[in-house]
């Protein structure tokens, strides 16, 4: 191996370098609005050699294959996950004007832990062997415990963060196992060689298949691996749910695409009707599930499992428009999320009735509150639309007619939860009349991301073009 | 020798201690450090799978993986036990029925 192929993981090394940085500046400083300004610089910084140099080709040849392999596809699910890792950064800035929840979270270590978080979420991206797969999966998912129950004093926390880490721990140990089995069956654990030998089928290779891509549902809190979703968004502090809500979905998307369109490629006749099953079960439970919650971080829960059955859509598919339109959506799903969970934290709302009246308390606030709401509706012409639209059309085109159907009439039910908080905020009486003022760091999540769900929705074409040269690259 | 050891018996104990992971975990009701220890055993039985292939396939994958998870596991159970502690800190307890806060 040469240094230029080596310039190839320049992101990926850049941010492990800036982990270390940044846990002595951490630690020696003390501050926290320095650690937070550097790690929001690092997120921009590793995202540059990206956009500049996005460069494709395998490294670190072992076992037949290789530990590491970059694309088009790669490059660009790690560009989103770096873009949005800094968007999430202002959230856990600490401001003047603060509720209890940004003071919990408004640390030096949170930031550590969100860029050894984003560092192994870039691993699994770029994984192209199960045991890089492993050590991405676990690093990314480590620190998300850690984060979860990050409120020390806080019984919910704790729990969260106890029932986050123990599914964690035993959705990765079932993937272990799979990946085992495939590994006894086969005698690789590489990508590459692992298409080949799963050409020829048998039951064993099934079990694998199943349980290897279990970590992957359970990190996208797809039925019925979902359960953990509600109560981990409830229990963690609303800064870090926003994180675990927006982040590692577009991780555990890429990883689950280039899985079905790596080594589960010969296998497509197992996992495609039961994948375009469970992504059929999660829209309409999540869904109708959202309806009846009064907690608003729940409601939120319950929104994501709706919105990763309407991504999985995009690549139940198997087409590069599915695929494309699938990290399309997880662009505009994690920016709406972002802004709405942004939004809680300047409200101070846990419960949906504390969002009655919002219009007259804080007319801006209310307005961006709408357009992310339209787009988490699919109201056109916001971006939350163009991304349905894609999704559906991928799956028409891939022969999952039936599954775009019950897509569309999911998305009705999901439309009323959306719509229903807007008629709160808009059309009830206040409880209190006290203006709302937004700290500065969330004013600029909140314009950031309710800015780009209307562009995106005005011009799709500005990021669909790049996701779909991005899964084209894949083929 | 009338016993010869195959790939079959490791994968039958491998999955035996599976079983037995997977079941400490959904029957077991009252403590939370038996969880834990459920999910060291899946770890375990994960690595008995990849040594046992390892060593009859003759290929060195699966051995240098099974460094990995015992590495990565001492990692979890750091985590696992923290997490626990301020569980009991905030509750008291680390019997299972304290962790149910949040409902639907």
């Amino acid at each position: 191996m040469t240094l230029p192929t080596l310039f190839l993981l320049a992101p990926i090394l850049m941010l492990a370098v800036s982990c270390l940085l940044l846990l002595m500046v951490g630690a020696f400083t003390n501050n926290t609005r320095l650690t937070g300004t550097l790690t929001m610089l690092a997120f921009l910084l590793a995202a540059c050699p990206l956009l500049t140099h996005p460069g494709s080709g395998m490294l670190f040849a072992a076992g037949g294959g290789h530990l590491v392999s970059l694309s088009p596809f790669t490059a660009m699910a790690c560009l989103l996950t770096l873009a949005l890792a800094a968007l999430t950064t202002p959230l856990l800035f600490p401001s003047r004007i603060t509720n209890n929840e940004s003071r919990i979270t408004s640390k030096p270590e949170s930031f550590i832990l969100l860029a050894l978080s984003v560092l192994g979420m870039l691993t699994l991206i770029v994984a192209s062997d199960m045991l890089t797969l492993y050590m991405g999966l676990e690093l990314m998912s480590f620190p998300l415990y850690i984060m979860a129950a990050l409120a020390r004093d806080d019984a919910k926390s704790s729990e969260a963060g106890l029932k986050y880490f123990v599914l964690g721990g035993f959705a990765s140990g079932l993937t272990l196992y799979g990946i085992s089995l495939l590994y006894a069956a086969t005698g690789t654990t590489s990508f590459a060689p692992l298409a080949t030998a799963l050409a020829a089928p048998a039951p064993i290779l099934t079990v694998g298949l199943v349980l290897t891509l279990l970590g992957a549902l359970f990190k996208l809190s797809m039925v019925p691996f979902h359960m953990w979703t509600p109560d981990v968004y409830e229990g963690a502090p609303t800064p870090i749910t926003a994180i675990m809500a927006a982040l590692p979905k577009i991780a555990a998307f890429a990883l689950l695409i280039r899985l079905t369109m790596g080594p589960f490629l010969a296998l497509a006749h197992t996992w495609q009707p039961a994948l375009a099953m469970l992504a059929a079960i999660s829209m309409l439970a999540g869904a109708t599930m959202a309806i009846v919650q009064t907690n608003l971080k729940r409601l939120l829960a319950y929104s994501t499992i709706a919105n990763v059955g309407f991504i999985a859509t995009g690549v139940v598919a198997a087409n590069p428009a599915g695929q494309g339109g699938a990290l399309f959506y997880l662009a505009v799903y994690a920016l709406t999320t972002l802004g709405l969970f942004a939004a809680l934290l300047a409200t101070g709302a846990t419960q949906t009735a504390h969002l009655k009246g919002l219009a007259t308390r804080s007319p801006l606030l209310a307005a961006l509150m709408l357009i992310l709401l339209f787009s988490l509706a699919g109201v056109p012409p916001f971006a939350g639309f163009m991304a349905k639209f894609g999704v559906f059309l991928a799956a028409i085109q891939g022969g999952y007619t039936n599954l775009a159907i019950v897509g569309v009439l999911a998305s009705v039910i999901a439309a009323f939860y959306s719509l229903w908080l807007i008629k709160l905020m808009y059309f009830e009486q206040p409880a209190s009349a006290t203006a709302l003022e937004i700290p500065a760091p969330l004013q600029i999540v909140l314009a950031v991301t309710a800015a780009l769900s209307l562009i995106l929705g005005l011009l799709p074409t500005l990021l669909s073009t790049l996701t779909l040269a991005a899964a084209t690259a894949l083929y | 020798m009338f016993f010869t050891l195959t790939l079959t018996h490791v994968l039958t104990l491998s999955a035996v201690l599976l079983a037995m992971g997977l079941a400490g975990i959904v029957l077991n009701r009252r403590n939370i450090i038996t969880i834990l220890m459920c999910l060291e055993l899946i770890l375990l039985s994960v690595n008995i799978n990849l040594v046992g292939a390892s060593h009859f396939r003759v290929d060195l994958t699966g051995q240098i993986f099974s460094f990995f998870i015992l590495t990565v596991a001492a990692a979890e159970l750091a985590i696992g036990l923290a997490i626990v502690t301020l569980f009991f800190r905030n509750k008291g307890t680390v019997e299972i029925d304290a962790a149910g806060l949040m409902k639907d």
